[in-house]
């Protein structure tokens, strides 16, 4: 794979990546462990790390948030609303759970803040005052969290933050299956055949950069 | 003797012998399109990102398989009197279809043999006689959940497995596709118990239990993944 032709396959969106790929890639690897990776790819991997872990934390802030104004009856929601938002807000614990034991063996910083640039996101889910937009605002951030670990997986080197990556994303993936029943949508699968990237966040949004 | 990853010590170093594959602890190098055809040796690295792609094809073409025979079903048999049962059937089968032209064609790219027959291993254990003696929509469903949910975690663990991130990244964005036709069976067969498969795509109230029903673990498990080689082509 040229350099050239691996950035641009990585740049790329998921709608291109079997064409793309098949232009760029001139060999296929095999053995059937992963090699160390080297300081410059552990440097980008824990960065990778930290981004998921902070937007399993932007997940639950919302979660929480919404969870919050059911109990308080400031959103009045169906039993399958309430269960459903109660069983998703336990799983993004179980990731930031994963994240955190992960980035701690690294040895790296587990970082326990929202993703900044999604702030405004955040607010909307607050803000929501209803079960239907409440459920709409959740929808898309889960959205941009499983396009994240979509399209970031390949991007890791390090065999266990792979692992984790690949493990955690398509459970992203069921949450959205879950909502479109419960947000009554006549079709319960996407209709395209692989996982949308557009929408993934960069490692950007927690360097400050 | 010397593992294969101790003696190439970075990906980059590794890419660089482009269009080589390393065979095992033999040290040893083949051109690809030699390996990809050739009986595997029985080395400690005996699997190859080719194994990958010809097993993962290899799933995808039985579950194409057994949509397409499910579909041959009567309506009474197959649930599709439902549209919601059968859009589902038939999006999961257009899936599947891509799923495998996609691998086939990474594959033919690569070299290697492209993979057009199904997991018969993971036939014999899931399929059977299973689909020949079902009785009630619950028992064909059970067939699709059970190829869906191998697939699903043979995606992830192929997704960490391979060395090759280009590859890894198109196993990584199948996986969820896969996974959410495990939650969608799974959710449509709660309703289908619960006698209340008209509340999709309706303004009906969903149940509780429905919506659920598909969420059964915080992370994709890897103990119904079929193995690397299972699906090669010798």
């Amino acid at each position: 794979v040229t350099t050239v032709g691996r950035r641009r396959l990585l740049e790329g969106g998921i709608a291109g990546l079997g064409v793309v790929l098949l232009s760029s890639c001139t060999t296929v690897a095999n053995p059937g462990s992963t090699p160390s990776p080297t300081p410059q790819e552990s440097a980008a991997d824990m960065q990778l790390a930290q981004l998921l872990s902070v937007l399993e934390q932007t997940l639950v802030a919302g979660y929480a948030s919404v969870n919050s104004a059911i109990l308080s009856q400031s959103i009045v929601a169906s039993d399958a609303t309430r269960q459903l938002v109660q069983l998703c807000q336990s799983h993004h614990n179980d990731h930031i759970a994963q994240w955190t034991a992960a980035l701690t063996l690294a040895p790296a910083e587990p970082l326990r803040i929202p993703d900044p640039q999604l702030a405004a996101q955040v607010n909307t889910v607050r803000k929501a005052r209803s079960e239907q937009n409440a459920v709409a605002a959740l929808m898309a951030l889960e959205t941009v969290v499983m396009q994240t670990y979509t399209q970031r997986c390949g991007e890791i080197v390090d065999p266990e933050f792979r692992r984790l990556a690949a493990s955690i994303g398509p459970v992203e993936a069921q949450h959205l299956t879950a909502f479109a029943l419960l947000s009554h949508h006549a079709g319960l699968l996407p209709p395209s055949p692989t996982a949308p990237g557009d929408q993934a966040r960069p490692t950007s949004d927690i360097r400050g950069d | 003797v010397r593992p294969l990853n101790a003696r190439i010590s970075n990906r980059r170093e590794f890419l660089a012998a482009s269009g080589l594959v390393a065979a095992g602890a033999f040290g040893l190098t083949v051109p690809l399109r030699a390996r990809a055809t050739a009986t595997p040796s029985p080395t400690p690295f005996a699997w190859t990102d080719t194994d990958l792609l010809q097993t993962l094809a290899s799933i995808e073409n039985l579950a194409i398989a057994t949509y397409q025979q499910i579909l041959s079903l009567p309506s009474m048999l197959n649930g599709t009197g439902d549209a919601s049962v059968a859009a589902t059937f038939n999006t999961a089968l257009s899936h599947h279809q891509a799923h495998a032209q996609q691998l086939n064609a990474t594959l033919n790219m690569l070299g290697a043999a492209q993979q057009n027959g199904v997991d018969t291993a993971l036939q014999s254990d899931v399929v059977g006689t299973n689909l020949a003696q079902a009785q009630t929509v619950s028992d064909v469903m059970g067939v699709v959940v059970g190829i869906e949910d191998a697939s699903a975690q043979t995606y992830v663990r192929f997704s960490a497995g391979t060395r090759v991130p280009d590859i890894a990244k198109i196993f990584a964005a199948v996986a969820p596709v896969e996974a959410q036709h495990v939650t969608a069976l799974l959710m449509l067969e709660a309703l289908i118990s619960d006698g209340e498969l008209s509340v999709v795509g309706s303004n009906q109230i969903v149940p509780a239990d429905a919506v659920v029903a598909g969420l059964t673990t915080a992370e994709i498990a890897s103990r119904h993944s079929r193995r690397e080689m299972e699906g090669a082509v010798s």
